[in-house]
């Protein structure tokens, strides 16, 4: 019963696709489900299974057991009760552009697709709110929210496909929450199924009273419940956008001006660099943007708000990137000149797929100070093991994203894309950063957590998940790592018990 | 239990005969000890845990007649010696620093850098961050800049069986596990006692400016309010007073003001001031001077500060109108303040004495109920313990109480941490 095998650089198994046998649903389990969420609501096809083996993060595979698509929060409800019953765990999943495995359906669990409750439900304009079911794209709320002179602020650069649900499952961030801040700022209430299927309201008119479980909730990975109705902050658009773009021949340079921008007391929308090899990229795709390919970094620096006024902001960051050394910086007025300017950074994943089979977005954050040494040890590192790293990241915010060109075909390189990446995440550790700034943990780092935590904190979020998800069912084996959470219960069925087992074996095996 | 707390955190430390200064809703503790480290916290709270001794946690002592009123208090647990600045790096914006640190010497502190932690909740200067933080307290300000959530990194909480954790980081973005810092902002010392706090700052802004809007009634000003929204005239603080508190502060005892606060850069801060009488619907608009407008902020914070019952109402911003006037069908004729922006009235009560302690009961359930048939909600911030004795300040929780039970079992295993003060 080889499957489930979990592979990626995790295992030490060679990288292939999980095996072709799919665990059944137990018993009239499909059936059930079925009745609840209409015949072409589950899949349980292997072949249409393949869809949902990964999420975007491609070096972990493993096939779901089945795929369960409800509409509604009370259909939710039902199937995470008949889930429950059966002793099957779930993994609620958006639009699967996660980068960190955290939809991965992992110890035999059911994909609990979210995407039919794609509906806004209402956007409120007087007081600034919309609630949607968390199928909804981030970007279509945005255009949504537009007639009304609003937007939803959290911008993801994956938000032409990422939803609301999958942003607030992994607190989603995004160029923007430099001045806006991340998902949870944003998020002011949920309707949430419980892994037993109770169904919970959180927050809405009025003032909180207890906890702050909105505040828990969000981040929280889909291992605390499903949230199936999700209300959030619509802000004004800005008035004005200013937009430069500063190119340097120094990366050291490009960082200082970062943090001269911020200690200066300017507050910019977003600060965003690429480097050299990112600039490569681009400028050898379609994606071409016009920027100089001998440059060693760009900046983007973009300031919004009422008209008055910004434009001297911009032009005071202009003179701080030119006194920092800045060979040229141009300027957007237009929103095409704008687009222009962004190109080379929103399209810059796009392009690397060109350079390279296989790409590992990275994600770590450090004191914004801290930036120049940070970037210098994450090119050394990459060097000694011969592996090519290039940088796109929110440097405004310290939120590095070395982006790890490699073929997963080749089991060497793999092994050293892991170990570079875990000195990549303990320098920015050392450096008194994080291991994630906004993808989350999932599978991925989970075993990274004690990189930042000591096992009191470890076991402290075990007891919180504990109280959400008492027997483990929804979205196991994410977050939290291995060696913490010993009293796991775990999924019940004997079925799963032996899933996994033969899962372990299997990656061990192979 | 003297000796016991004294062998933990030396004689100097147990504040032998200022235990009526401490007293919970006149509830006295035997004892008032104030560790100098989070070990010391540690340790008293692992002993009180397996005592069995009720500890009430508190900064400078300034919200104990907040919550429900204590069945008992053996030890009350101050942080104000834990008050220094551990890290700060300008350029970095953010800071590290102890949880009995007040208000006004970080003002100072980061003032110094032209950077401030933009909280400014009812008696802030004098308040310790780590109250502010527990209680999830703002001001006016929140509008612009949000509430203590918003501004917390991470935190050091020593929970109530002694263990010292370091939850959230000191970087401005980080999803690393389970949102803890959240649970614990806003959880009134109950989970643990947060002993450090980390924050990101914000720069000063260049320009700050205030403009009093005012008229004999509260309906123009709301009209005025809305207009300025529809309009996208952003203000970082939108403040609807009541006559009484528009006389004691901008000397109008007649009026009604809505106190628009600008921040920004100075052009910006000019352009909005300068579209205000147009969306004003009539009410007389008069720029304040900067020394004035401090001592109008200052003074509405500490005006709050001082009411003996303090009466949250909050509805959507779009009710306001309508929370006015629940405001004023059951508590006619006393002060009130809304931060217009978020929907929030506050109603302000000088000293209910006597009879009027049992209509101030009937007072808040009546409002309570009319708010709760809109979706809203009212809270009581403050009140006498012979009011509290009688309504609940908070109101229901809903199912949602099962959750966070279970939450304080897991930090607070012994109950020891304010049991009864909050809803859980």
């Amino acid at each position: 019963m080889a499957h489930n095998v979990v592979t990626g650089p995790e295992s030490d198994a060679a990288l292939e696709r999980s095996a072709e046998r799919v665990l059944p649903l137990p018993g009239r389990l499909a059936a059930e489900l079925r009745r609840v969420v209409g015949d072409d609501g589950v899949i349980t096809d292997p072949g249409a299974l393949l869809v949902y083996e990964s999420d975007g993060l491609t070096v972990y595979r493993v096939r779901p057991r089945a795929v369960v698509f409800p509409r509604g929060t009370e259909q939710v409800a039902a199937v995470v009760r008949l889930l429950a019953d059966a002793g099957v765990p779930f993994v609620p999943r958006g639009a699967g552009t996660g980068l960190s495995g955290g939809a991965l359906a992992l110890e035999g669990s059911v994909v609990l697709s979210l995407a039919r409750m794609n509906r806004i439900l209402s956007i409120d304009p007087v007081n600034r709110r919309a609630r949607v079911e968390p199928g909804v794209v981030n970007a279509r709320l945005s255009r949504a929210a537009a007639p009304y002179g609003l937007h939803y602020a959290p911008d993801p650069s994956s938000q032409a496909a990422c939803t609301i649900g999958g942003n607030v499952a992994e607190n989603a961030g995004g160029p923007h929450c430099l001045k806006y801040g991340a998902t949870t700022n944003h998020v002011t209430g949920l309707t949430v199924v419980l892994p037993d299927g109770e169904v919970l309201e959180l927050g809405g008119a009025g003032e909180r009273v207890g906890y702050d479980l909105i505040g828990l909730f969000v981040g929280s990975e889909g291992t605390f419940g499903v949230a199936t109705e999700i209300e959030v902050k619509l802000l004004p658009l800005p008035e004005a956008v200013e937009t430069l773009l500063a190119i340097f021949d120094q990366v050291e340079d490009a960082s200082r001006a970062v943090s001269a921008i911020i200690a200066e007391g300017l507050l910019p929308a977003a600060l965003e660099m690429i480097d050299q090899g990112t600039i490569r990229a681009v400028e050898a795709s379609v994606y071409a943007a016009g920027l100089p390919t001998d440059a060693a970094a760009a900046l983007i620096v973009e300031f919004d708000g009422p008209r008055a006024g910004l434009a001297a902001e911009a032009e005071q960051a202009r003179r701080i990137c030119e006194r920092e050394g800045a060979r040229e910086v141009r300027r957007a007025t237009t929103a095409a000149e704008r687009e222009r300017l962004w190109q080379g950074r929103k399209k810059a994943f796009g392009a690397m797929g060109r350079v390279a089979p296989d790409l590992a977005v990275q994600d770590a954050v450090v004191p914004r100070t801290r930036l120049p040494e940070i970037l210098n040890k994450v090119y050394e590192i990459g060097a000694r093991y011969g592996i090519r790293v290039t940088n796109v990241f929110h440097a405004g915010d310290g939120n590095l994203h070395p982006n790890i060109l490699f073929d997963r075909r080749d089991a060497d390189e793999v092994q050293r894309v892991k170990r570079a990446s875990e000195e990549i995440m303990r320098a920015c550790v050392e450096a008194g950063g994080s291991i994630t700034g906004e993808h989350g943990v999932g599978l991925d780092k989970r075993e990274y957590m004690g990189l930042i935590f000591g096992d009191d904190e470890l076991e402290a979020m075990c007891a919180v998940r504990r109280v959400f998800n008492p027997r483990g069912l929804a979205n196991p084996g994410k977050v939290l790592p291995v060696r913490v959470c010993r009293e796991w219960v775990g999924p019940a069925t004997h079925e799963a018990s032996a899933a996994v087992s033969a899962g372990a074996g299997g990656a061990g095996g192979a | 239990m003297l000796d016991r707390l004294c062998s933990i955190v030396g004689p100097g430390a147990v504040r032998a005969g200022d235990e009526a200064r401490w007293a919970v809703h006149g509830v006295v503790p035997k004892a008032v000890v104030a560790p100098a480290s989070a070990e010391e916290a540690a340790a008293v709270l692992a002993l009180a845990s397996r005592e069995g001794w009720v500890v009430e946690p508190a900064g400078a002592g300034a919200c104990l007649d907040a919550g429900r009123v204590p069945g008992r208090v053996d030890v009350v647990l101050t942080t104000e010696r834990l008050a220094e600045v551990v890290e700060y790096e300008p350029a970095d914006l953010t800071a590290s620093v102890g949880a009995g640190i007040r208000m006004a010497a970080l003002a100072a502190r980061f003032g110094a850098h032209r950077q401030w932690l933009p909280l400014d909740p009812p008696g802030h200067p004098a308040a310790t961050l780590g109250a502010i933080v527990s209680t999830a307290s703002a001001g006016p300000l929140r509008l612009a800049h949000g509430t203590p959530r918003d501004h917390v990194l991470g935190l050091q909480l020593v929970t109530g069986d002694g263990r010292i954790l370091e939850l959230g980081g000191k970087v401005v973005k980080n999803v690393a596990g389970y949102d803890l810092v959240k649970l614990v902002v806003g959880s009134r010392g109950t989970l643990g006692v947060v002993t450090r706090v980390n924050v990101r700052l914000r720069p000063i802004p260049a320009a700050d400016v205030t403009v009093a809007l005012l008229a004999s009634g509260p309906d123009r000003l709301v009209a005025a309010f809305q207009a300025m929204r529809e309009a996208r005239i952003e203000a970082a603080a939108l403040e609807l007073v009541s006559p009484a508190l528009s006389g004691s502060l901008l000397g109008e005892p007649d009026a009604w003001a809505l106190l628009v606060r600008f921040q920004g850069n100075a052009e910006a801060v000019e352009a909005a001031r300068s579209r205000l009488p147009s969306v004003a619907q009539g009410a007389r608009v008069e720029a304040l001077s900067p020394d004035r407008a401090e001592a109008v902020w200052s003074g509405l914070s500490a005006q709050e500060a001082r009411a003996a019952l303090a009466v949250r109402l909050a509805d959507r911003p779009s009710e306001l109108a309508g929370t006015l006037a629940t405001a004023a069908r059951f508590f006619p004729g006393s002060p009130v303040a809304a931060h217009a922006g978020d929907g929030i009235v506050r109603v302000l009560v000088a000293a209910p004495e006597g009879a009027a302690t049992g209509s101030c009961v009937e007072a808040i359930a009546g409002a309570r109920s009319a708010m709760a048939a809109r979706g809203g909600t009212a809270i009581v911030a403050r009140g006498p313990r012979e009011i509290l004795e009688e309504v609940d300040p908070y109101g229901p929780v809903g199912p949602a109480l099962r959750l966070m039970q279970a939450l304080k079992k897991e930090f607070d295993p012994a109950g020891i941490l304010a049991p009864g003060r909050f809803v859980v």
